[in-house]
């Protein structure tokens, strides 16, 4: 067999079924083997493109996402999903092509050091230097991509290690990677959180992705509905906890719900959950929690102390972690409806866009848009302010894999390509893509992946002819000097879906809104529907960056 | 400053990572020994840097691919070490190589050894 051969044997082993990529000079051969397997290949049309929708495909199945690109900028053109992957805990095997060995180090036509490139931003990579390595490379990578906290690994394998023909060869029965075990096992101090969780007047809960990595979900929702105290959700822990629990105070942080931000602030006891506690998360971090001692389960050590100092860490897979906090919970725990009553009487103020023009509200659209879609259809939301607004109404969403962002590096032109990957996954279900104009040209030419493969996915795009975020910014905190945000010139997006097959209409008036919605969800293939917003539409609730979470901005000040 | 022993198998890329959660921090590394200690290596790091920023790395490290276990070494030891210069290298009158160590020859015995030259 070929080493092209044998990196796709190694694949199937893996139980990949798709894979996401561009060909080039140093991975023919790859594409070579390709011509014959059973691994189906999705050509996207940038390798950007194929590392989002290999991320689309690992964030709704659970499952590793595989890409692959030539060597040069094939390579490179990978990087930005490979950091989103490393941020978000997201399990992406990438497989570059590389030079020729003996021309390594040359800087040959098409050479970049990409393994020094991806080394901070990926858990494991390597130059495949023999042939024989392949497998024990390929078993390890998956490994580790998988296991611990998920993330991005890259092989990258020069092409005449790929052309090399080997008589024999094994795929490795059990993976060891010498220091590294993820599965280490700890003491778990129990008995001190429980009495912490007696003592506790007022406990809150924050739920992060590590319960739905972890397979955790269920526990974790056994585990709330014991407890019965306030929990709100990080933007990747939305699914865990659905809008019918009664102690669920909706999303945090700095586009959270002025209920969770403040059961939080005002807590004397913090469970964390899984979730990083990034920035965006506690605000300024000496106002974060302030008279809370905290609690954090977590499965990777880097995440504890991060912002704020951990009372006690409870380091290891929630699947056994809280499963043994459950077995070790007393049949009878504080009443603690009182403090949850009280949070909830907090007012959640509605949206208010400064709206009235005529023009489609985005935050009305999206509320329809939730009430309309299956209700186990996935969405994916690109990055800026639509992306916060459908965080806001996806809050109450009850399945843990249905609602995809790129919430920690904050990729734009994430969303397209990742409901690619998202469709792949799960061709039967109705799957959604939210993006912004900015977004939305970012990676634009994977409209003709869409229509290649026939992917029914329903684009929204919603054009505001700015670069949201950043204006609403410029406005709230820059004297409205708006520098470079203006996207007056967009092009026409109905003409340039049209024009790669794609059929849709423009929504520039709320009046057809409720109609013009409806079809587009009924369109039996792909569609686009390019909605016209308010230019000046900003996302409140919105904690000012560096401030406290109680510091909430609820609506626009009257100018 | 503050003196750092991470011991790690040598794997691909793993020397690399463990040097790079200082300097994604913006820090200057102010010397690193790195060499193989039994089956593993052990890099020894001098930093400049907060307490709460080492507390980080430390964590970082030991969730590093490849690394075994982190040290901290006392703070003598990080001073002393500090202060451990390369030795000087010039050309002799004769056209031979003359490395100056300072220090008594007690302490320098191993490099004096290794260079293959006597006291």
């Amino acid at each position: 067999m070929t080493g092209a051969e044998i990196v796709l044997e190694c694949l199937r082993r893996e139980g990949v079924e798709v894979v996401f990529g561009y060909p080039g000079g140093a991975n023919i051969p790859l594409y070579d083997a390709l011509y014959n397997s059973p691994i189906r290949h999705i050509l996207t049309r940038h390798e950007q493109g194929a590392a989002f929708a290999a991320q689309g495909y690992a964030r709704t199945s659970g499952r590793h996402g595989v890409c692959l690109a030539t060597s040069g900028p094939g390579a490179t053109n990978l990087v930005t999903g490979i950091a989103d992957a490393k941020m978000d805990g997201v399990p992406l095997v990438c497989i570059t092509g590389q030079v020729r060995r003996p021309v390594i180090g040359t800087d040959a036509f098409q050479e970049t050091d990409v393994v020094g490139m991806t080394l901070p931003i990926t858990k494991f990579n390597c130059v495949v230097m023999n042939t024989e390595d392949l497998p024990k490379l390929f078993a390890q990578a998956f490994y580790i991509a998988r296991s611990g906290r998920p993330g991005p690994v890259l092989l990258d394998i020069p092409v005449d290690v790929l052309k090399e023909k080997l008589e024999m060869w094994e795929y490795p029965e059990k993976v060891e990677v010498p220091g590294y075990n993820p599965e280490r096992k700890r003491d778990l101090p129990f008995e001190q959180l429980i009495e912490m969780l007696s003592a506790s007047r007022r406990p809150a809960v924050i739920v992060g992705a590590g319960a739905k990595w972890c397979g955790a979900t269920k526990l974790v929702r056994e585990l709330l509905d014991r407890l019965q105290a306030p929990v709100v959700q990080t933007v990747h822990g939305l699914g865990t906890v659905s809008e019918d629990r009664p102690y669920y105070l909706g999303m945090v942080g700095m586009h959270g719900t002025r209920q969770a931000n403040i059961a939080v602030s005002h807590c004397d006891l913090l469970l964390v959950l899984g979730a990083r506690l990034d920035d965006r998360v506690t605000g300024d971090p000496a106002h974060f929690a302030k008279h809370a001692k905290m609690v954090h389960f977590e499965i990777d050590p880097v995440q504890l102390n991060r912002v704020r100092p951990v009372d006690l860490p409870i380091v290891g897979d929630m699947a056994k972690t809280v499963e043994q906090f459950l077995a070790a919970l007393p049949a009878s725990l504080p009443d603690w409806s009182g403090w949850l009553a009280e949070t909830r009487s907090v007012a959640n103020p509605p949206p208010k866009e400064h709206v009235g023009t005529g023009k489609p509200s985005p935050t009305r659209l999206l509320e329809m848009l939730f009430d309309r879609m299956e209700p186990d259809a996935l969405v994916a939301a690109d990055v800026g302010q639509h992306q916060m607004w459908t965080a806001q109404r996806a809050s109450g969403i009850a399945h843990p894999r249905q609602f995809v962002t790129s919430g920690g590096l904050g990729s734009m032109g994430f969303a397209l390509p990742a409901t690619i990957g998202m469709q792949l996954a799960f061709p039967h279900r109705q799957v959604i893509c939210v993006t912004g104009d900015g977004g939305f040209q970012m990676n634009i030419q994977e409209l003709a992946t869409v229509q290649r493969y026939s992917l029914p996915i329903k684009i929204l795009v919603i054009d505001n002819k700015y670069l949201g975020m950043v204006r609403q910014w410029q406005q709230l905190f820059w004297d409205r000097r708006y520098s470079e945000v203006d996207l007056y010139d967009n092009p026409d997006f109905v003409k340039i879906g049209e024009a790669y097959g794609i059929p849709g209409v423009l929504m520039n008036k709320d009046t057809s809104m409720e109609q013009q919605l409806r079809e587009f969800l009924a369109a039996p293939g792909s569609a686009q529907l390019v909605v016209e917003c308010p230019a000046e539409a900003n996302v409140y609730p919105m904690v000012p960056a560096g401030a406290a979470l109680s510091e909430m901005i609820l609506e626009e000040k009257k100018s | 400053m503050t003196g750092i022993a991470i011991y790690f198998f040598n794997i691909s890329g793993a020397m690399m990572r463990v040097l790079n959660c200082f300097t994604r921090r913006g820090l200057l590394i102010q010397a690193v020994w790195c060499a193989p200690v039994g089956d593993r290596h052990r890099a020894t790091v001098l930093v400049e840097a907060k307490p709460i920023t080492i507390e980080q790395i430390v964590r970082e490290l030991n969730s590093t691919v490849g690394v075994d276990r982190v040290e901290m070494l006392e703070k003598p030891s990080a001073e002393q070490l500090a202060q451990r210069h390369a030795p000087e290298v010039s050309k002799g009158d004769n056209g031979s190589t003359v490395i100056k160590i300072a220090g008594p020859l007690e302490e320098n015995r191993f490099l004096v050894e290794w260079l293959g030259a006597s006291g």
